[in-house]
């Protein structure tokens, strides 16, 4: 009997054996196997296979990773990167250019573009200007 | 440091600057994510390179993380995005007496642990993953679509198909 495909058939019992819920109930599994001679080895060839799997464990590795990555956390902390400042003086003299362009008259918004800016670089550097530094003030 | 610090708290220290507290996701999860890597990588080398340069992409990313989830689950994703990029670059390295995926001190027999490791060593990288996340880890497969960014479905049948490889090298 051939009525269900043995492949579904294999799934359905390994979501079962897996503890999942099977796409197929225990008795059109039972009906299947009855009929099915290769579903029936399938099954004794499944068992052995998972009585190794159920065994065996993970290979344990006692390496401490933190002072290679510590090193890097400070070298890329003490190392600081030029490039976004070069982008704002590029764009602050791209912008005051614009504004001494005497044939544009803009209007009070392009007073906000350096704002802006500045609220960009902020936020790429992940710094808080308005934070009090509490170090400073316990030295106080 | 105190050694009781919680994933929550390590994470907002991090995010203000205290390089210190990531100290405690390395040392909490560095165990489970060099077992990981190693399974997908097949050596302990590599595996420590990935897992190094994962931890610091996580680090890169904690702003991202949602602190209401679990940290292992999101770091595993960058961990095996470490995994497979390096993979790219390298070949498969030889086999060596030492196992770096299945323990030598499992109830089985030491032919058992070695053919188990050179099968598993012999699958793809894809299919070591799973059989391993499955089988040694006992992920659900909810949890194995949330690690492996694949639905369900995918899987079932992608672990089907990864025991089937693994079990006929076994037979060989």
């Amino acid at each position: 009997m051939k009525a269900l495909n043995c492949e579904n058939v294999l799934l359905a019992m390994m979501a079962a054996a897996d503890g999942e819920k099977a796409q197929l109930s225990p008795e059109e599994i039972k009906e299947h196997l009855n009929a099915c001679e290769e579903c029936r080895y399938e099954v004794v060839r499944t068992q052995r296979f998972n009585d190794i799997l159920r065994q065996a464990s993970r290979a344990e590795s006692n390496v401490d990773l933190w002072p290679t990555i510590s090193r890097r956390l400070d070298q890329q902390a003490s190392t600081v990167s030029w490039q976004p400042y070069v982008v704002v003086g590029v764009l602050l003299l791209v912008y005051k250019l614009f504004e001494l362009l005497p044939t544009h008259r803009p209007g009070w918004a392009i007073t906000l573009v350096p704002l802006i800016i500045f609220g960009a670089l902020f936020v790429f550097l992940r710094e808080n200007p308005f934070k009090i530094n509490s170090e400073l003030v316990m030295e106080k | 440091m105190s050694a009781l610090m919680d994933d929550g708290t390590a994470i907002e220290k991090c995010r203000n600057g205290e390089h210190e507290a990531f100290r405690h996701l390395v040392e909490r999860y560095q165990r489970q994510a060099m077992t990981h890597a190693s399974a997908i990588l097949g050596n302990r080398e590599d595996a420590q390179d990935a897992a190094q340069e994962a931890f610091i992409d996580a680090f890169r990313a904690l702003n991202s993380f949602d602190t209401s989830r679990s940290f292992y689950p999101w770091f595993y994703v960058l961990l095996r995005n470490r995994c497979y990029k390096m993979a790219a670059r390298k070949r498969e390295t030889e086999s060596i007496d030492e196992t770096v995926i299945v323990a030598t001190d499992s109830p089985m027999q030491s032919e058992e642990v070695r053919a188990l490791e050179n099968a598993l060593l012999s699958l793809e990288r894809e299919d070591r993953e799973i059989v391993t996340l499955k089988y040694f880890d006992g992920l659900s497969y909810d949890e194995l679509a949330e690690r492996l960014q694949i639905p369900k479905g995918t899987v079932m049948s992608r672990l089907f198909h990864a025991r089937r490889k693994l079990q006929a090298k076994l037979e060989r």
